[in-house]
């Protein structure tokens, strides 16, 4: 096996994911509240210029000889661990998808620790250790390259998530963290169960191994394995109808668990279709697609709706995000879809798809942030209670309005790009299922105009007379994370050149595999 | 006519670990006569037992290496042949249980020694007793005879039928020795019954003649159910060794007892016995009747599905935490029994080897969990889980300590817990099982509620009353050392199962042998 690393076997991607556990276990033996703060937030700021200088690095070499053609997967790690008859690996490595969720799963780690300095008063030392040990499972799934160190990390993120929103919620966040832990087990588990059927096929869990070897799986084991894969996934989108967990999840957790539970959490199932579902078992997601596409437009419409009818902000914003989840699943499947109908190099809805995974991460989080900024001074999240906070927040007022246009999609926004691609996937796809899409844009425009009119605007509330302004902590966020939206929304070519070998790729697999493809009336005779 | 002695080999050395056990096991009854004070006998007593069971432990490795092609006996002495007119065998599956009955033994001191003081029992008996019963779990792994097994059975029964009821002033304690007590002789006879029936109908005691004669009988034209009085035996069997390893539905006797018995005895109880069992049970079903496995396997996974649901599914409405952990050993069982009715000819190896890597991860996170709760007792708490409110606020590190221990139990890496269940499930697919593996899956899920809420009791619910600790750092260390083979021996799995892979049984179909 060729273990490609550019930095000669230097461990990168190892060093980005332990450097939160090893801040973790330092802080055990912090005891000053401030320096706990201090040293988390310096760990995390660490490890964002670790990831950014291996942005830095990956597009150094690989735009080196104009635009790449081929997905790379770069700073491998390789050594064996269980060795046979068992035969694991401990594979790392990281293509241009994985350098750039890393990148933002770093940043918004930083900003959700400092936007916990004030707000988090109680039990301060677990606080921090939760966050960075959710950071490290976070990292550690998008550089596994090996199913078994997979499954690892992707169950480690389970309990520290559950842990911060059980611990630091909000009310109901007993339920929230009880019900958020069963879904995604209970969905990890069947991926479990498909993971070790693809292992004694193949004898191995390499991903990379598997990538190769998986598609000339026989057609029903590819739709079994692909059953398994998308109960683990579509919980973690979350697609229609398993999204129930995420409303609750998101309004009792405390801020910090928002933005990361938004910008990085839900794209672990977006990614794991991009990295395993599709590659491996392409016949049988040609075989679904449909019915996938068909949840998505339904997700993308009932998220949209019932965000219209939310009293609570917290939970408007959070059905928002079930809406975008949804662009992301139909991109990626329209895609599939698309390719079966002879469009062989029809990209776009993959891009998009990936496009809006990253823009989605930036200002939801961002939005989180807004809503978090409003509880901390109002403890309350509905909407009723608020009005009129431009006046005395106008620097917040901006910056919230900026994440606001971000998510209605305004050309000029990382959004736009995203849900323009994935529109265009999905009419060039089937005109039906593009022409539903599209009537979201207008949905989404009025319930966040809305929301954003009686959340700033109308008569002012005596409450929020005397609300001090945006703090240069969110403030500082709220602008790192529009200019990043409007980087990508302005000049979006750099980012589609890296992100489209991958895509392209995807649709290769997938073409070859449609001779064995069933149709949905087959499989279920 | 001669008779030939030959064969009959009463070579002591074959049964050295269980001698050393039982020297140790008097040596503590006679220096509790000599001794005097209370706290001096308690420490002398558990560091005797300790010594003894490790010195077993180290002949055990030393047998185990000789076995695999050590040379510490000149490397031309061979053990692992049966011994004692056939009724012992010092084969590698044999050691491997006996070193896991060895470690729940250690462990158990390690656990009792604080809570025996505690509450008054005797001392010099418990240890004494103690002993007692892991020489009838190591005699029971080690037996290749119907005979010598019921005796190594019955060593270990009647043993923790007393450490049972060991709290005489507890009447919990007492309930439950009695009901163990009784269902254990019931099931017993159960046992005897199905093993005077298989000799009835083979004509030998000796496993492996019986696994020969199966054979033949499995070749004949109607096979195995075409002989009624052998699958008469493999019910009986099946149910006697069922209560032994409370499968479902022979378990009612597991929460009762377990919720009764002192709790490092519960400890104890739950992975040991638990254990011996599971060596009885694949000596007689592999070695004896593995050429009737299509006979058997259906009951097995039948047994196999009801044990798990059942015991999950009660583990849910439990509200004592000893309770609802006795359920939970249900499940686990259940989990164990995926292993075994996995097993076929061909993907034995496998099969076998699950069970035992499973036994082994179970023994640290188990008794780990039950240590919480003694260490919980001890500091003013109870077994309830309104004990454990909020204790992350009043004592986070044993907080942390049961977090990951029920992390484990529940099968979420980075912990032991996940590789057993990893095993056995790969056992299961290994044998095209995939449904099973699939109901294990979702039957772990629901296993996730009743460990998770002992999380949240801990860590989401605010403690009512802030107690102080008391120092108890044997316990203590104990706990965090199972934490730590917890955490160690997931990263580092391999030569356990290596181990477990050289520790398969005999399978017996080409042992003819006449008389």
């Amino acid at each position: 096996m060729a273990i490609n690393n550019m930095l000669g076997g230097f461990p990168i991607l190892s060093i980005m994911v332990y450097m939160p556990i090893v801040t973790a276990l330092v802080l055990l033996f912090v005891k000053n509240n401030q320096a706990i703060r201090r040293i988390a937030a310096i760990g995390a700021a660490i490890n964002l210029v670790v990831s950014v200088v291996a942005l830095v690095f990956y597009i150094s070499k690989y735009f080196n000889a104009g635009i790449p053609q081929e997905q790379s997967f770069d700073f491998q790690e390789y050594f064996v661990w269980l060795p046979d008859p068992i035969n694991i690996g401990y594979h790392m490595g990281a293509d241009a998808l994985a350098i750039l969720l890393l990148v933002l799963t770093t940043l918004l780690t930083l900003i959700s620790i400092l936007v916990s300095w004030e707000p988090i008063q109680k039990r301060v030392r677990e606080y921090y250790m939760v966050i960075l040990f959710l950071q490290a499972g976070m990292m550690g799934v998008f550089v596994s390259l090996d199913f078994f160190v997979f499954y690892i990390f992707w169950e480690i993120m389970l309990v520290p998530m559950a842990l911060l929103i059980g611990i630091w919620g909000s009310s109901n966040r007993v339920y929230a963290a009880v019900k958020f832990f069963l879904y995604t087990l209970s969905g990890s588990l069947l991926m479990l169960v498909a993971i070790i059927a693809l292992y004694l096929q193949h004898g191995t869990l390499d991903i990379l191994m598997l990538q190769q070897l998986g598609p000339g799986d026989p057609r029903d084991f590819q739709n079994w394995v692909f059953l398994a894969f998308a109960a683990a996934f579509a919980v973690k989108v979350p697609m229609w109808p398993f999204h129930t967990w995420l409303p609750d999840a998101h309004v009792e957790a405390p801020t910090a668990g928002s933005i990361i539970l938004a910008g990085v959490l839900l794209k672990m199932g977006a990614f794991g279709f991009i990295r395993f579902a599709l590659p491996i078992t392409p016949a049988g997601t040609a075989t679904f697609a449909p019915i996938m596409v068909g949840l998505s437009v339904i997700a993308i419409l009932y998220g949209a709706m019932v965000s219209l009818v939310q009293p609570d902000l917290k939970k408007l914003i959070a059905y928002s995000s079930v809406s975008h989840m949804g662009f992301v699943t139909l991109g990626l499947f329209t895609g599939v879809w698309l390719n079966e109908l002879g469009y062989g190099a029809a990209t776009q809805g993959i891009d998009g798809a990936i496009v809006v995974m990253l823009s989605h991460g930036l200002l939801t989080g961002g939005l989180f942030l807004c809503v978090g900024a409003i509880y901390n001074r109002l403890h309350s999240r509905l909407i009723a209670d608020m009005g009129g906070m431009a006046k005395p927040m106008p620097v917040y007022a901006m910056l919230f309005m900026i994440m606001m246009l971000g998510s209605v999609g305004l050309p000029g926004f990382s959004g736009f790009i995203g849900e323009f691609l994935t529109m265009l996937g999905a009419f060039r796809a089937n005109w039906v299922v593009g022409a539903l899409t599209t009537i979201v844009i207008i949905l989404s425009a009025w319930y966040l105009f809305w929301m954003f009119q009686r959340v700033l605007f109308n008569k002012t509330n005596s409450a929020v007379r005397n609300f001090r302004d945006a703090s240069p902590i969110e403030a500082g966020s709220l602008i790192v994370l529009g200019v990043l939206s409007l980087l990508i929304g302005i000049l979006p070519t750099p980012l589609l050149d890296m992100i489209n070998p991958i895509s392209h790729q995807l649709l290769t697999v997938v073409s070859a595999a449609i001779p064995n493809v069933t149709t949905l009336a087959d499989f279920f005779k | 006519m001669t008779i030939d002695y030959s064969g009959i080999n009463v070579n002591l050395e074959h049964i050295l670990p269980e001698l050393i056990v039982v020297v140790f096991s008097i040596l503590v009854i006679l220096i509790d006569l000599f001794t005097r004070g209370r706290q001096n006998k308690n420490n002398l007593l558990a560091g005797v037992s300790i010594v003894g069971y490790v010195l077993s432990f180290l002949a055990c490795i030393l047998y185990f290496g000789n076995n695999i092609g050590g040379s510490l006996f000149g490397g031309s002495t061979v053990f692992n042949t049966e011994a004692f007119n056939r009724m012992v065998v010092m084969d590698n599956m044999g050691l491997f249980f006996r070193m896991l009955s060895l470690g729940t033994a250690i462990v158990t001191v390690l656990l009792s020694t604080q809570y025996i003081k505690d509450r008054g029992f005797a001392i010099g008996e418990y240890y004494a007793v103690l002993g007692l019963a892991t020489c009838g779990m190591m005699f029971t792994a080690s037996a290749t005879d119907l005979t010598s097994l019921f005796v190594g059975i019955e060593l270990m029964s009647i043993a923790v039928y007393i450490l049972t009821g060991f709290a005489r002033a507890d009447k919990l304690s007492n309930e439950a020795a009695m009901k163990y007590f009784l269902l254990g002789i019931f099931s017993t006879a159960i046992l005897v019954y199905g093993m005077a029936w298989l000799y009835g109908m083979t004509g030998y005691t000796n496993l492996r003649q019986i696994g020969g004669k199966v054979a033949e009988i499995a070749a004949q034209g109607g096979g195995i159910t075409a002989n009624g009085g052998l699958v008469l035996a493999i019910m009986l069997l099946i149910a006697g060794l069922g209560f032994k390893i409370a499968a479902v539905p022979f378990h009612m006797w597991t929460p009762d007892a377990y919720q009764g018995a002192p709790t490092p005895v519960t400890a104890f109880l739950s992975v040991g016995p638990k254990a011996a069992g599971f060596a009885a049970t694949v000596r007689i079903m592999v070695e004896a009747l593995g050429p009737a496995w299509q006979t058997w396997v259906p009951i097995a996974i039948v047994i196999c599905i009801l044990t798990m649901t059942v015991g999950n599914v009660i583990a849910v409405t439990q509200r004592s935490v000893k309770r609802m952990l006795a359920y939970s050993s249900i499940a686990h069982t259940g989990y164990i029994l995926i292993g075994l009715a996995s097993y076929t000819p061909t993907t034995s190896e496998q099969a076998i080897s699950s069970i035992l890597f499973y036994l082994f991860s179970y023994l640290f996170m188990n008794m780990g969990a039950f240590g919480i709760v003694v260490w919980l007792q001890r500091n003013g708490g109870t077994d309830s889980l309104d004990s454990f409110r909020g204790l992350s606020q009043w004592a986070p590190g044993p907080a942390a300590l049961m977090l990951l221990f029920m992390l484990s139990l529940t099968g979420i890496p980075p912990t032991i817990g996940f590789l057993g269940k990893y095993y056995v499930f790969v056992s299961a697919l290994n044998s095209g099982l995939w449904w099973l593996a699939v109901i294990g899956a979702l039957n772990s899920a629901i296993a996730a509620f009743y460990y998770l809420r002992v999380i949240w009791y801990m860590y989401f619910e605010d403690a009512r009353v802030q107690r102080p600790q008391r120092s108890s750092p044997t316990l203590v260390w104990t706990l965090v050392g199972a934490a730590i083979a917890v955490l160690v021996f997931f990263v580092v799995s391999w030569p356990i199962i290596d181990v477990a892979r050289l520790s398969l049984p005999t399978i017996a179909a080409v042992v003819g042998g006449g008389r």
